[in-house]
């Protein structure tokens, strides 16, 4: 009796069984994983998922490198919100992992059956429909990256198909669909996070609506569920739409890349095998393709060799679209409302994933063109590919639900869902995680880093400067970050090589940071350091790197160690700047076009000195008219613009066969008034004992004494200029090779000098070179190693050759550290048979290494060999120091008499405090970096609204800047980010239909 | 059954004859004139629209429905997935092109066997 119940109930419930058991698949994942936490590249598992959750809530992000926009932040709530909650019961960090990925593949697994039911009877024909949609290889990268918008998209999609259907077939009250579609927006609010997967979600929906319109010819009903359903969502959705709606139109130009938002338009490398064919066999992941040139193994993904070479993968991989094209032909008429729509998804999914790959993707360009956003689905492979599995699952499964009285339907049903589960086993064993690989994501992170991250948080400091400086953190245990490390746990503000937004202001002062970390020119460090609000160095020695290490000089700064990361303290040797501060003694910067320059001369001026723009409109009516100011000129460096001009040449032989005079700098720059000038220049390889300089200055020379030498800069006396331009010229470094024209004991290693192969030094003309003949079977050279080398600035390199016969003569360049090659260069001689010059720079790599130059003839097959003569070798390294004249302001203020700034409170989007003893005009400055959305509201301390004209400017090429001028009154200060009002708004409106729905179900229920 | 289907193809056959014969006919001329370069380099006559010209010329000359049309998709592709099986990469990659354009065709004649219906 008991063994029959049994029976009976694993008959009926035999599917949910199936549903909890895929429901559970993220469990095996971390089967035999110990401790370790899914986390790393893309994918950012916060280690403190409270603050992360909490961050959502503000529209700009002050924590890397000086803020910026996050209206694309509410769309996570939800999704962090699913984290929250067991972080703060106290479950462990990877319980708390397990959870969010068990509530997605369930909510994926669930929903897709909910919306099944809708369309088959059968449980089997369900059960299938769900393994095809949860469990297929389109997700291998969703969830190797757990990336929030896909697996929002997959999740909702299916339930808003089944909101749908539930209201067209009268099968749903509107009470219920709207209780419904607040879970739904829930659910499809991470989609918003890029705004390209809540459109697809929406489309899919839309498709589905007018094929229903098309087929029962009703197309008022379907309008009026289309609104009905839309409308709700758009009402709960409110507290993401606006914010991203606002960003999108603020940010983004409607007929060009995104590149205007700072990320890369990578969509033809996406579209590069998003063929057809792989379209339809979901294999058009770009990561899947990237193969070792020598050993013809894939670099990311070890899984895929199965796919692309075992023969039951790649018939699996034929039959799943067969059986839907199958589907289409054998169409049952009853059903025919789902066929239309199923296969315009997978007509529009299949043109659309392809991306710009032939022969589609002219149409797809043209779309980018000319359709308004439509540049926003710039992952067409990752956006649209969800059409694909969706239709397919559903035609598969009509198919089999159509004979599904069959028995063989029903064991093709079967094999096909236990088939699906081995096609599937990376995502069903984590593989996809690549656990047994240098560049898996499964990791265990050091005690250490939760005591430093403590111990940061608990300090009342500035902004944190990571080191070393490479843009992808790598760790010896296992992480690699595009973001630092610390930004998954401590709410401080961070510094870092971005991979992102290279090109801002901030960065540039980041990177000239971390050039005088390199060079322990400590003055400018704490001098970029205060105008960056930075009074922490964290250095990070247990991170895979080839950035020299902190020198010893470090030391005399006050440090905690953590194991192996260090806490240096900046504002232990110097008063540092708050983020909200009086600016005074400010100083324009004249730097031609070159915005490099422009942010050097951050690194002369002290804490009470600011930068201008001399090319801001708004400044100009404030300086020096109302506020004082002096100039910082920065002159042009021949030798640095040069090599800056060479580097954006194409690499052809018609830019290196001019000769140049590497033995003098002439810096160039011009002066509109006459007045008297402090020179300053950069003090990098200069002699320690320098008391003057001599240059020629107009073609006239002058001596200038030296008034102050620190770390970083030397001081010189005044100096007259006058209006107009202006050339100093000054005599740099020599030649580093001795005896370059071989007249002298020139020290060399021969290379693979054999008995075929003659390296000696002759005579042409008088003169001695270096003749090689090389007969052999192997590359010949004289290597000539640079003795002292400087890693940190470029060289340019000039010699006389002259061919004879065989292979091209070729220079190698190369840097290398003990036994590791670091980085190679090749220059290819041309074949002329005049004597010729020829001459190159090398970027080396900034790190510990020697620097060697190779002088080569290439083996040739052929009895004559290769030969060539060089001569007059010369290696400089290039004069890269700045050369600044200052100006000071008609007054300078010493502070003594400053007004004072309280901040009285402060989030990220709103910052409050008061500035007392006000005498006059100031300059309010805001350390983020700067947007035209900060507001400034400025009351009396009684709280009325004080008017004035508000000028809002950049000061030290980053921050934000005001000029206030209340008349002498005390005031208070409000600093707001204005799209976080968007936020407030959508929220408003959010909890007011959710309040609606709440209180019409409620009356429901009390009429009932 | 095969018998059926045998004399089924054979009156089909006999009924389009000379409808075939203007659509081999049309197809051999205009292969003739993308081998001679005709209207280079305004317009190509490239081999996807000679197939997707051929498809849409059956609607009228052939009387083919939605159905044939998908049909015809699914033969593309299993010849697609028995070239890819031989390693013939580039001639699976464009056949799977042709089974896109039979979709579109078929998915096309649906939708207005559909609108034609009702």
């Amino acid at each position: 009796m008991l063994k029959n119940k049994l029976i009976n109930l694993c008959k009926k419930y035999w599917h949910v069984f199936v549903l909890v058991l895929l429901s559970l698949i993220p469990i095996i994942w971390f089967f035999g994983k110990g401790d370790a936490i899914i986390n790393g590249v893309d994918t950012n598992f916060p280690l403190n998922p409270k603050l992360w959750l909490i961050r959502r809530f503000y529209m700009w992000n002050n924590l890397s490198n000086g803020g910026s926009d996050f209206s694309f932040a509410p769309a996570g709530i939800f999704f962090h919100l699913v984290q929250f909650v067991p972080y703060i019961i106290g479950l462990s960090l990877q319980m708390v992992e397990k959870t969010s990925l068990v509530f997605w593949f369930a909510t994926i697994v669930v929903s897709s059956y909910i919306f099944s039911k809708n369309l088959f009877k059968a449980q089997l024909t369900r059960i299938l429909f769900v393994c095809l949609y949860s469990l297929n290889i389109y997700m291998f990268n969703s969830w190797e990256n757990v990336k929030v918008s896909n697996l929002s998209l997959v999740a909702g999609v299916p339930l808003l198909l089944h909101i749908f259907m539930g209201l067209y077939l009268d099968s749903m009250s509107k009470s219920k669909a709207s209780v419904l579609l607040v879970f739904t927006s829930l659910i499809l609010s991470g989609a918003g996070i890029n705004p390209a997967y809540f459109i697809t979600a929406l489309l899919t929906f839309i498709i589905f609506a007018i094929s229903f319109a098309i087929v029962d010819n009703n197309i008022k009903k379907v309008s009026k569920i289309l609104t009905f359903i839309i409308g709700i969502i758009f009402a709960i959705s409110s507290y993401w739409i606006f914010p991203t709606i606002s960003f999108v139109l603020r940010s983004v130009t409607q007929n060009s890349s995104i590149t205007s938002i700072g990320f890369n338009n990578w969509i033809d490398s996406l579209s590069a095998n998003t063929s057809i064919l792989n379209i339809m066999r979901l294999q058009g992941a770009w990561d899947w393709y990237t193969f070792d040139s020598v050993s013809k193994l894939p670099i990311y993904l070890p899984y895929v060799v199965n796919y692309f070479y075992r023969f039951p993968f790649l018939i699996f991989s034929f039959i799943v679209p067969s059986l839907a094209l199958i589907s289409l032909v054998y169409i049952d008429k009853k059903k025919l409302r789902f066929y239309i729509p199923f296969a315009i998804m997978l007509m529009l999914g299949i043109f659309l994933g392809s991306g710009t790959h032939e022969p589609t993707g002219i149409i797809f360009k043209w779309l980018a063109e000319h359709l308004p956003y439509f540049s926003l689905f710039r992952s067409p492979w990752y956006i649209f590919t969800l059409f694909v599995t969706l239709s397919m699952a559903g035609l598969i499964a009509l198919l089999i639900e159509k004979h599904n009285n069959s028995i063989y339907i029903k064991f093709i049903a079967w094999i096909l869902i236990v088939g699906n589960l081995f096609y599937s086993y990376p995502l069903i064993t984590g593989k996809i995680f690549r656990p047994n690989s240098s560049n898996g994501f499964f990791v265990n992170f050091p005690d250490y880093l939760f005591d430093s991250a403590n111990y940061l948080e608990n300090l009342n400091s500035g902004r944190i400067i990571t080191y070393p400086d490479d843009q992808l953190e790598k760790y010896k245990w296992g992480y690699t970050g595009v973001e630092p490390v610390v930004s998954l746990f401590i709410d401080k503000e961070v510094l870092f090589s971005g991979i992102n937004n290279t090109g801002t202001e901030i960065n540039q002062i980041i990177q000239l940071l971390y050039e005088n970390i390199r060079k322990d020119r400590f003055s400018s460090v704490f001098n970029l350091a205060n105008k960056l609000n930075a009074t922490i160095i964290l250095e990070k020695k247990d991170q895979h790197t080839l950035s020299p290490e902190l020198s010893g000089s470090f030391d005399r700064l006050k440090k905690v160690n953590f194991e192996k990361w260090n806490i240096y303290f900046l504002n232990e040797k110097t008063i540092s700047l708050p983020k909200i501060f009086l600016a005074n003694n400010f100083y324009y910067r004249f730097s031609g076009d070159n915005n490099d320059y422009a942010v050097k001369a951050l690194s002369i001026l002290g804490i009470d000195q600011h930068l201008l723009n001399s090319k801001d409109n708004v400044t100009s009516k404030i300086f020096p008219n109302k506020i004082p100011a002096g100039k910082i000129i920065v002159s042009n460096n021949s030798q640095k613009d040069n090599y800056n001009k060479h580097q954006k040449l194409p690499n052809i032989t018609l830019n290196r066969i001019t000769a140049q005079n590497m033995t003098e700098v002439k810096f160039t720059f011009s002066i509109d008034e006459d007045g008297y000038y402090l020179p300053i220049i950069e003090n990098y390889d200069l002699s320690e004992n320098l008391t003057k300089i001599d240059v020629v200055h107009n073609s006239i020379d002058e001596s200038w004494p030296v008034q102050k030498i620190t770390d970083s800069h030397i001081f010189f006396n005044k100096i007259y200029l006058s209006k107009g331009l202006h050339e100093v010229v000054y005599d740099t470094s020599s030649n580093l090779i001795k005896f370059e024209n071989f007249e002298g004991q020139i020290n060399y290693k021969k290379t693979h000098q054999n008995d075929k192969a003659e390296l000696t030094i002759t005579e042409n003309n008088g003169n001695k070179q270096l003749s090689i003949l090389n007969r052999g079977d192997i590359d010949v050279s004289a290597d000539f190693e640079l003795e002292d080398f400087d890693f940190n600035n470029p060289y340019f390199i000039q010699l006389d050759y002259e061919w004879s016969h065989g292979n091209m003569s070729t220079v190698y360049v190369y840097q290398q550290r003990s036994e590791n090659l670091i980085k190679t260069q090749t220059e290819n001689l041309p074949s002329y048979l005049d004597r010729t010059n020829f001459n190159f720079y090398y970027e080396p790599v900034k790190t510990e290494s020697k620097m060697t130059i190779s002088l080569a003839a290439p083996f040739i097959n052929n009895s004559l060999g290769t030969r060539v003569a060089y001569d007059n070798l010369r290696v400089y390294k290039l004069f890269m120091n700045d050369l600044f004249f200052i100006s000071e302001p008609s007054v300078i203020d010493d502070n003594s008499q400053q007004p004072k700034v309280n901040l009285t409170s402060s989030t990220p989007v709103k910052h409050t405090g008061q500035v007392t003893k006000v005498t006059g005009p100031n300059v309010l400055v805001f350390a983020e970096n700067y947007s035209p959305d900060w507001k400034l509201e400025v009351t009396d301390l009684n709280g009325s609204k004080i008017r004035f004209v508000e000028e809002h400017f950049t000061i030290d090429s980053y921050s934000n800047a005001w000029f206030i001028d209340t008349g002498g009154i005390d005031y208070r200060f409000e600093i707001i980010y204005f799209p976080q009002r968007h936020f407030i708004l959508g929220v408003a409106i959010s909890t007011f239909t959710i309040f609606t729905i709440i209180l019409s179900l409620f009356k429901i229920w009390l009429q009932k | 059954m095969a018998t059926k289907i045998k004399n089924k193809v054979r009156k089909w056959g006999e009924k389009y004859l000379f409808n075939m014969l203007i659509l081999n006919t049309l197809l051999v001329f205009m292969v003739l004139m993308r081998s001679a370069g005709y209207f280079h380099p305004f317009f190509e006559i490239s081999v996807n629209f000679i197939v997707f010209l051929i498809l849409i010329l059956s609607i009228f000359l052939l009387n083919f429905n939605s159905r044939m049309m998908f049909f015809i998709s699914l033969l593309f592709w299993i010849f697609a997935c028995l070239i890819k099986l031989l390693k013939i990469d580039i001639w699976a990659e464009r056949t799977a092109v042709y089974t896109f354009e039979s979709l579109i065709v078929g998915l096309v004649l649906l939708i207005v066997e559909t609108v034609k219906k009702k």
